[in-house]
């Protein structure tokens, strides 16, 4: 384990030879290198990318995956709509889309703390939220729509790039320093590497889950509120493939599924990796539904490579 | 000795069930007579089939969560295939997902990957090929009169009930007396020392991923021939129901037990549930919510329960003082 926390060149080799072939494609591709494709492909793996970071220290911390993102972030969006729709002050709209997020994600975080396996806690839980949302907003008649005072320069752009972007970079950076910097972030790649040696070095793992479900909560909160600002309305199915998007980010961004080896950085390249190769398929007039088989099919083989690699070298 | 099992097996869910039916009876007329019995039997051709494949991939200590994504699927390739007949209609995607599943049976028995991690690839991987079969866009059956036989109701039957209890009763014959079917429960039961003592794991593996995809197939194929069409972007909460129907009949998270009377059970329960709130008037997340209430409970309760006795068994053995043990998480 030690010598994989130092050398993590195996659980790059993947990751790099998909790049490559990126490389390949997008070089061959006319029109992918322009300035305005960058920009719409790296826009379009904001959300999904921002919402990634934060489901990556849950696969870190060795809890795989959530799959309750999409519930999660719709909150987040919900709440943020009816606030502006009611006029109140920016900042109070997105203080309580964001705390009710990471309260939500709270409770998920007891339900793993007490030992139930992350996947069924965040499945069922995503749906109470999804039926609790979905009864609140089809009284008001299912969409809510405002017109974003005080927050239209989301969609703008500073120094010429778009500021969901840069949002996108500052909360990778973020997410990355804690990750390496900070003690909580080297506790949950201790967990996830070795429980019981977490917990024989004093580690608390109520304490990681706790911390990992609150930035689980803090980044579905703000891709929720990205999502709904950009249309300028949320419904409860608003962002309907975010759960499996960022599952196929995670894990094609090379995060080890066993826990203990990945960062949020990788899983921010994986959103990016996922909208290029879409965004190349795009250009080459394929259809949606060959960029998604492509996109399951390249999560499998990396699953599967990582794997079998991570096999030999134990 | 026998009676006491049963109840312990049994007794929590058949409580559960008669009174969610005697309550729902009680304030929704939709419940009482042949018309109520109707309304519940029709949980078990789409969720009854889709929760009997995924509790045997439960039962084998795996998880299937391609099931939704497999019945969509096939509910596409039976609306395209709707022309050559109902039966061919209904057996093509079955044979096709069946194939599917037996794949990743094999790379998951094989490669000892986590069976979670492969379905949820698979799953992306069958939304994009569900959008590929039905081009983009919403489709139809051409000819709907070759799905007219699966509209047909004597009392309390329909085809597709008939066809469900066919499949349980199969089910609960291969769990029970058939060797294959004994061995899922020993591979999902203590995994080391069913390869010690010679049962082939990777076999029952193998059997359980392609009878969970061919038979979400077959849930699916009907489902999509009696409406009549299929939708490459609904949402569906099939995984969802199915999961939630496993889980609250009492099949194990930790494997190896369970049989098909739980499967019976759970989807049972939720059925009650869905059609007792439905004919009181209320929305899909109504049930979705109730259902997702019922799940989180339901397994709380199992872990809870399952700490309770290990902790009595640690301080049993003096060890710790019964205090730090954990239960282990799937």
């Amino acid at each position: 384990v030690i010598r994989e926390l130092r050398f993590p060149g195996n659980s790059l080799v993947l990751p790099g030879i998909i790049c490559l072939a990126l490389l390949v494609g997008a070089v061959t591709t006319g029109g992918f290198f322009t300035r305005s494709n960058v920009d719409s492909f790296l826009l379009n793996a904001s959300i999904v990318g921002i919402v990634a970071t934060g489901t990556s220290l849950l696969t870190i911390s060795g809890n795989l995956l959530s799959l309750g993102m999409q519930q999660s972030a719709m909150l987040g969006g919900v709440l943020l709509a009816v606030s502006l729709e009611h006029r109140w002050p920016v900042g109070c709209g997105l203080a309580l889309a964001i705390a009710s997020v990471i309260a939500v994600s709270l409770v998920q975080a007891v339900l793993v703390a007490i030992g139930l396996n992350a996947i069924i806690a965040t499945l069922g839980c995503g749906t109470v939220i999804y039926g609790l949302v979905s009864y609140s907003v089809q009284v008001n008649g299912g969409t809510v729509n405002f017109s974003a005072s005080g927050l239209n320069w989301v969609n703008g752009s500073a120094a010429g790039i778009p500021v969901e972007i840069l949002i996108f970079a500052a909360v990778t950076v973020a997410a990355g320093i804690i990750h390496h910097k900070h003690k909580i972030g080297r506790r949950i790649t201790l967990a996830g590497s070795s429980r019981a040696a977490a917990r024989m070095s004093g580690v608390s793992l109520r304490n990681v889950i706790l911390w990992t479900f609150v930035a689980l909560g803090i980044t579905a909160g703000v891709g929720g509120a990205l999502g709904a600002l950009t249309v300028d309305q949320a419904t409860p199915t608003m962002l309907s493939t975010l759960t499996f998007d960022v599952a196929a980010a995670v894990l094609i961004g090379g995060v080890s599924v066993q826990g203990g080896a990945g960062s949020p950085v990788l899983a921010a390249i994986g959103a990016v990796l996922i909208a290029a190769f879409d965004n190349i398929m795009l250009l080459h007039n394929f259809s949606v539904g060959a960029q998604q088989l492509t996109t399951g099919a390249l999560l499998l083989l990396t699953v599967i490579v990582m794997h079998s690699v991570r096999r030999q070298t134990a | 000795m026998r009676n006491a099992r049963v109840i312990q097996q049994y007794g929590a869910q058949v409580l559960v069930f008669a009174a969610a039916w005697l309550g729902f009876a009680a304030a929704a007329p939709g419940l009482r007579g042949s018309a109520g019995v109707y309304s519940v039997l029709l949980g078990f051709p789409l969720v009854g089939l889709v929760a009997l494949g995924a509790a045997g991939t439960i039962i084998a200590g795996e998880m299937d969560l391609s099931v939704g994504a497999s019945a969509a699927v096939a509910g596409a390739i039976a609306v395209r295939c709707a022309g050559l007949g109902l039966v061919v209609a209904i057996i093509v995607p079955v044979v096709i997902l069946g194939a599917f599943g037996a794949i990743q049976g094999i790379v998951i028995a094989w490669l000892k990957i986590n069976s979670l991690l492969i379905t949820i690839g698979t799953s992306i991987f069958l939304g994009g090929v569900l959008f590929e079969v039905c081009g983009g866009n919403p489709i139809s059956v051409s000819n709907a009169a070759v799905t007219f036989p699966l509209l047909d109701r004597w009392w309390i039957f329909s085809p597709d009930i008939i066809i469900a209890i066919v499949v349980f009763a199969a089910a609960a014959v291969f769990y029970s007396r058939v060797r294959y079917g004994r061995e899922i429960y020993a591979t999902g039961g203590a995994r080391a020392e069913a390869i010690a003592a010679g049962v082939r794991t990777r076999r029952a593996i193998i059997v359980t991923f392609t009878v969970s995809a061919a038979l979400a197939a077959l849930a699916g194929s009907i489902a999509a021939l009696k409406v009549g069409g299929a939708d490459p972007t609904a949402d569906t909460t099939l995984l969802l129901e199915a999961m939630s129907a496993v889980f609250v009949g009492g099949i194990s998270l930790y494997g190896g037990r369970g049989t098909v009377g739980n499967v019976v059970l759970g989807v049972g329960i939720l059925s009650v549930i869905a059609a007792g709130l439905s004919d009181k008037g209320a929305q899909e997340y109504a049930v979705q919510l109730v259902t997702g209430l019922i799940l989180i409970a339901v397994v709380t309760f199992e872990v809870l329960a399952r700490k309770l006795a290990t902790r009595a068994a640690w301080s049993a053995d003096g060890l710790l003082g019964g205090r730090k043990s954990r239960a282990p998480s799937l």
